[in-house]
């Protein structure tokens, strides 16, 4: 018995003696599994939040100068800074260089920045002039950054722009449809004294600088563009005196009107000394008092017109003076673009403002043309005294001080509206329980309040558009509107909560407001000087002559041919023709067309037929043109701007023109970026060239990214584990990727290499798909959403875009400027550590040889004169100039992408982008891969499908199609050569 | 005495043959002139073009290479392989089923209503504008029906708290049908609307007088016994448009193909193997199917529709 009691107990004390072993092994294998995963998931966590610093703007630091006591500098020495005599510099050494007897520092892209140190005698506010001489570059602006002392005195340093000029290069040319073409621009280079102003004209003074007495440091940094400086100079801001000082001057010297009238055409080659811009042109007015007459056929008639409407854009004329004396300037001008609106015009008489009056003179709105003097707000004609001689004249663009002010005003209310809806959103939430009481006005520190403030400010707002227009601008009542919807808010709290559209709404109609107030467009027939008193020539049509220029426009209708893109080279000078058909719209195509004519044409005698042909779109029954003129035989020699699927389709049935029997073709593939032709290759050859290219990035909101702390996520990873639920518990979201990008970074492909076979059967492809129907399903992306609203509301504050997309948030979104950023699109992380960042979608549209053309050198000399960059980057730089900034041409040329004005550090992460972008190939049958896609999307997503179950069904299809295809057109694995990955 | 025999006119000495030729363009001349202009163009663009896509259905025509004949595999396919085929019939005819009629009734009876009230004219614009509008108004719909939580739809359920996400209307299978019908029930109020309308302005008011007299009580009484068999022209006119039509009605909403081929009809059929998967050649043998449906339905409404009642007393006479 004792020996059994014994036996147990040391059974007992043994098996606890085991089991605290097993405790403390455990904790440490606890432990040690733990070490694991903080290592595995540690590396989730990495990365510093996303830093979000914003810069006060210069009304807000002038005003903060003013009241602090600083006053304008006046009667002290130019203070000079040669550029030569730098103090310091990083990157590459700057070199001195002579141009046109002047000694200037040469200061290009490999130098970051360049600094100069300099005494100040006398504690003021001074401008800053600067001596320059435009050389190289791509023909943008000169841009550089300023920094005093090491700190950015204020946001408009960022950017400060030294403008090139620009002249006709030729005189217009009328073409064989009989209208008048333009001609191109070209640069004219000289030295340059500029006093620096702000960027986008918004105000009319150049920038003022706040210097104590003593040393200080100026460094310049590099943005865009070249430039030779001369010397730098901090000079007494210029006094300009009121009209009233003038008129007694004039008194005082007894100045008397003049006599003799000089006139002259706004467009007039003759006048113009030069632009500031190679896209603010002339342009064709069909009102028939306009000279010369353009009803019928096109004339270029007017000057400037919408393409003269950003800031500091300026035009410089010339005249004689034959008689010196007193004189009143008369414009016959058209303001039909801002409705309600005026435009606003700087005007300086041999480079200088001759009063106070005319640092923003008012061209009021009107809907038909009208011819005024310069006159005060009384109608009194302004006299200028002009002595004999020649004089110039300049009018520049600014925006008025009035709109400007409502622009700062519009910029805080957005913000402070949009922090406000993203507060209320992290309480109810994208979809409120309309059953619940939220009191918002308690949840939110101060709501009521802000919102009281708000709508105050939104007045003055509405105030200020008021005092700057001419009659009632349509924008007035749309903040009227946000204005009542804010105070509704205030009296009733419990409203909020269903009113979110609303906010988002309201937050919209304040961004347009802030895009439609930057442009400022005026038309200009005819400039006139008069001697005071005397009558101007006022040419205004009649209802009667304006309806007889319909009718000729009508009956020219019926004998222009439209689509035809007239040519301006005589046909004595060509010696072979080709058919070129361009899918794009007329402005497109007559800026190609005229630089066929002058570079093409011109140049070795192949003649264009240009003609426009709409998209070959396929939706409910329109005509794929292209497709129908091939059957008939009426094809075009060449087709530009076709969809990428197109050449490889018509390669299969020997429509298209293999351009690989070129034996300069692999030179001219050079240009493009290798993967950009894969989607035009088929059976060993290739059938097209790329004429545009897309890119994917990810764009984030770095203010709100900056609030929540949160660094950038470089991997899928860490955008599950560590950017989406701080997303989610802030009622945010995230845009999704497409199913491409996921394919193609776990690994995975859509065909085999043969391209007769769809590789979608491989395990990464089931990795990819299961993936990407998860995110739908269980990590709660919306499955459609508008990026672009909710971008700008910030409910969106990150995701991943295309090129449109990114133009859209760059273009139409103005009051996010310098609160987004571009970011490389996360990837997966591989074994060896690097990140596959793979993107699909990279070739845009192309360009093609048909087959059927019995002019093959021909067509070849043209596709390689299109796609070379410097025809190509001259093509950007004009459509954008014509279209606007939103047109960018995305120009498959590498070298003339990149030239292209681009903000310069989102190109260099594009440009980094393209190093894993990657185009899907196109194979016999493919139409059917996308589809089959998306039904299998469609059938996880609704129809209870598992991802495996409906990625199994869409092979079946896939494979099914290409066998019949193949089948169809006798292709045996061993003959086919695809385009593999 | 001799009975003269009334001789037929005098024709010129020639072959029979040219004599009915002769007799012919006298009797029908001047009447055939007036409508050889549509003739032609009927010959032209109708019948030839049905004449050449029976003979391409029979070949493997790919649009851009020299077509190659090929028997009856086009037909074997479309029967017997083809998935897609039998899910575009049974869409059709869903569609086309549930649309054409009720577009029907609905011109019908929209055009009965119209033709009681005051402003007629105003009515007949408002109600046949939609049909003429049609293709422009494709964006609309897709904006209403956004799958976007604020879209236009969308948005109003879920404000209203009906539902608690958005409904992806163009991609999600259960809806695109029911919009697409939508769609063309809406637009539906074409040609057979005012052809409606004519007829309906035409009615004896005699009969409607005696009607009244001989005991109806009410206005649908009236409509089925007295107004109904006088516009029986206009109802077969209505019928046939409305079969043709609504065989061959392309889905508006929901993408092309629509996902899962949910509302694939045969006319998106046709159209997606004519020109995206470039085979014309199958395309022409799913078009000659859906022209024997339409012809064949067309003459069932035929007999249905027209006048009925001399047959069964002539076979009678005939017997007896």
């Amino acid at each position: 018995m004792r020996n059994k009691k014994h036996r147990l107990r040391t059974w007992a004390k043994c098996l606890l003696a085991a089991a605290l072993a097993g405790v403390v092994a455990a904790q440490a294998g606890i432990l040690a599994s733990a070490e694991k995963l903080i290592d595995k998931y540690s590396i989730l966590f990495e990365g510093e939040a996303v830093a979000y610093e914003s810069d006060p703007g210069y009304a807000e630091v002038l005003s903060s100068w003013e009241e602090a006591g600083y006053k304008r500098a006046a009667g002290v020495p130019d203070i000079v800074l040669p550029a030569a005599d730098y103090a310091a510099f990083e990157g590459e050494t700057p070199v001195t260089q002579t141009q046109d007897g002047v000694a200037g520092l040469l200061y290009d892209t490999e130098t970051d920045y360049v600094e100069w140190t300099f005494t100040v005698p006398e504690t003021g506010l001074y401008q800053m002039q600067i001596k320059y001489y435009a050389i190289g570059g791509t023909g943008l602006p000169i841009q550089r950054a300023a920094m005093l002392d090491g700190e950015k005195p204020y946001a408009e340093t960022d950017v400060l722009v030294l403008p090139r000029f620009y002249v006709d290069a030729a005189d217009t040319v009328i073409n064989s449809v009989g209208d008048e073409v333009g001609a191109l621009q070209e640069e004219v280079r000289e030295w340059t004294t500029r006093a620096v102003g702000d960027m986008a004209g918004r105000y009319s003074e150049p920038l003022l600088w706040k210097l104590e007495a003593g040393t200080h440091t100026l460094r310049l940094s590099y943005v865009d563009q070249p430039v030779l400086l001369s010397e730098i100079r901090f000079t007494a801001p210029a006094e300009i005196p009121s009209y009233a000082e003038v008129e007694t001057e004039y008194e005082q010297q007894g100045y008397q009107p003049a006599a003799g009238t000089i006139a002259f055409q706004a467009e007039d080659r003759e006048h113009i000394v030069h632009k500031s811009d190679s896209t603010v042109s002339s342009y064709n007015d069909g009102d028939p008092m306009t000279v010369p007459k353009g009803t019928a056929h096109r004339r270029l008639n007017a000057m400037g017109g919408y393409s003269w409407r950003t800031g500091n854009q300026e035009i410089t004329y010339r005249f004689t003076v034959e008689k010196a004396g007193l004189y009143s300037i008369a414009f016959r001008a058209q303001q039909t673009w801002n409705e309600g609106s005026s435009s606003y015009r700087q005007i300086r008489i041999d480079g200088e403002v001759p009063f106070q009056e005319l640092l923003e003179y008012a061209f009021p709105s009107d809907s038909n043309w009208y011819t005024r003097p310069l006159e005060d707000p009384q109608g009194n004609p302004y006299r200028f005294y002009l002595s004999e001689g020649e004089h110039t004249l300049t009018l520049s663009v600014k925006i008025s001080q009035y709109v400007t002010q409502a622009y700062n005003k519009a910029q805080t209310v957005i913000d402070g509206l949009s922090e406000a809806y993203r507060k209320i959103l992290m309480i109810t939430s994208a979809s409120p329980d309309p059953n619940y009481d939220y009191d918002l006005d308690k949840s939110v520190p101060n709501l009521l309040g802000t919102f009281q403030g708000l709508a105050d400010e939104i007045k003055e707002i509405s105030d200020l558009v008021v005092q700057a227009s001419s009659s009632r601008a349509s924008v007035v009542n749309n903040l009227k509107m946000v204005e009542q919807q804010l105070r509704e808010m205030v009296e009733d709290p419990d409203v909020i909560p269903k009113r979110l559209d609303d906010m988002v709404n309201s937050l919209t109609v304040l961004g347009n407001f802030l895009t439609d107030v930057q442009v400022s467009p005026l038309g200009i027939d005819s400039i006139e000087l008069v001697p005071t008193g005397g009558e101007f020539t006022v040419r205004e049509s009649s209802v009667w002559s304006r309806i007889w220029g319909t009718l000729e426009n009508f009956a020219a209708s019926f004998r222009k041919d439209y689509n035809r893109v007239g040519m301006t080279v005589s046909d004595q000078t060509v010696t072979e023709t080709i058919d070129v058909w361009i899918s794009r719209g007329t402005e497109w195509a007559e800026i190609l067309k005229g630089l066929i004519d002058s570079e093409f044409t011109g140049k070795n005698g192949i003649g264009v037929n240009l003609n426009v042909l709409p998209s070959n779109s396929l939706m409910g029954g329109t005509v794929n043109a292209m497709l129908l003129a091939i059957t008939s035989g009426t094809a075009p020699d060449v087709a530009l701007s076709v969809s990428v699927d197109t050449p490889v389709e018509y390669a299969i049935r020997g429509v298209s023109l293999d351009l690989t029997q070129f034996p300069d073709y692999a030179e001219v593939s050079k240009r493009f970026l290798e993967n950009s032709l894969i989607p035009f290759r088929y059976s060993g050859g290739v059938f097209a060239l790329p004429e545009t290219i897309n890119f994917n990035v990810m764009l984030y909101r770095k203010d709100i990214l900056s609030n929540l702390n949160l660094p950038l996520p470089q991997t899928w990873d860490q955008v599950f584990y560590q950017t989406l639920p701080v997303l989610y518990q802030n009622n945010m979201q995230m845009a999704a990727p497409t199913f491409d990008l996921l394919l193609y970074q776990m690994g995975g492909a859509y065909y085999t290499e043969d391209g007769l076979r769809t590789a979608l059967d491989q395990p990464e492809a089931y990795a990819a798909f299961e993936q990407y129907i998860s995110l739908f399903l269980d990590l709660g992306y919306p499955i459609t959403s508008n990026f672009y609203n909710r971008f700008r509301t910030g409910e969106m504050p990150i995701g991943i875009v295309d090129y449109t997309a990114y133009m859209q948030i760059l273009t139409a979104a103005p009051e996010l400027a310098g609160k987004w950023d571009l970011e490389l699109v996360p990837g997966i992380r591989k074994e060896d550590g690097t990140i596959d960042r793979s993107t699909t979608g990279l070739t845009g549209l192309a360009d093609i040889i048909l087959s059927q053309t019995d002019k093959e050198e021909e067509c070849w000399e043209f596709l390689k004169w299109w796609t070379s960059a410097e025809i190509q980057q001259s093509f950007g730089v004009q459509v954008e100039g014509k279209i606007g900034a939103s047109a960018r041409w995305n120009s498959a040329n590498i070298e003339a992408f990149q030239s292209l004005p681009w903000d310069q550090q989102h190109l260099a992460k594009i440009v980094d982008s393209f190093e894993w972008a990657t185009a899907v190939p196109s194979v016999l049958g493919g139409v059917i891969t996308t589809r089959a896609i998306s039904n299998a999307t469609n059938d996880a997503l609704y129809n209870d499908f598992s991802p495996r179950e409906a990625l199994e069904k869409a092979i079946l299809t896939i494979n099914k199609e290409l066998e019949r295809k193949q089948d169809m057109y006798n292709i045996q694995p061993s003959e086919s050569k695809g385009a593999g990955r | 005495m001799k009975t003269s025999t009334i001789k037929a006119p005098a024709t010129k000495a020639s072959s029979p043959k040219k004599s009915w030729i002769k007799r012919w363009i006298q009797k029908y001349g001047m009447g055939s002139l007036f409508f050889m202009p549509f003739f032609i163009l009927f010959v032209l663009f109708t019948i030839v073009p049905v004449l050449i896509g029976m003979a391409m259905s029979f070949t493997n025509y790919d649009m851009l290479m020299t077509p190659k004949f090929i028997g009856l595999d086009n037909y074997k396919n479309l029967f017997i392989f083809d998935e897609n085929f039998a899910k575009a019939l049974q869409n059709t005819f869903i569609i086309g089923g549930i649309a054409g009629p009720v577009g029907y009734l609905a011109s019908f009876l929209f055009a009965w209503i119209i033709n009681n009230m005051k402003m007629k004219k105003l009515f007949t614009v408002i109600f046949y504008a939609p049909s003429i509008a049609g293709s422009g108004m494709v964006v609309i719909w897709d904006y209403l029906f956004s799958g976007d939580r604020y879209g236009f739809i969308n948005n109003l359920l879920i404000n209203a708290g009906l539902i608690q996400s958005p409904i992806i209307w163009n991609a999600d299978t259960d809806f695109i049908v029911p919009i697409n019908i939508l769609i063309l029930v809406w637009g539906s109020m074409g040609t057979g609307f005012l052809v409606f309308m004519a007829g309906l302005q035409n009615l004896d008011p005699q009969l409607s007088e005696s009607g009244r007299i001989d005991g109806i009580r009410n206005v649908f009484q009236e409509l089925w016994f007295i107004t109904l068999p006088q516009v029986k022209p206009q109802l077969l006119y209505g019928a046939i448009n409305t079969i043709v039509v609504s065989l061959g009605v392309f889905p508006s909403f929901g993408g092309f193909p629509s996902p899962n081929y949910v509302a694939h009809t045969l006319a998106a059929h046709i159209q997606d193997y004519g020109f995206l998967r470039f085979e014309m050649g199958y395309a022409s043998a799913v078009s000659m199917v859906l022209f024997f449906l339409s012809f064949g339905l067309g003459q069932v409404v035929i007999r249905l529709l027209s006048e009925r009642e001399e047959k069964p007393v002539r076979k009678r006479r005939a017997r007896g």
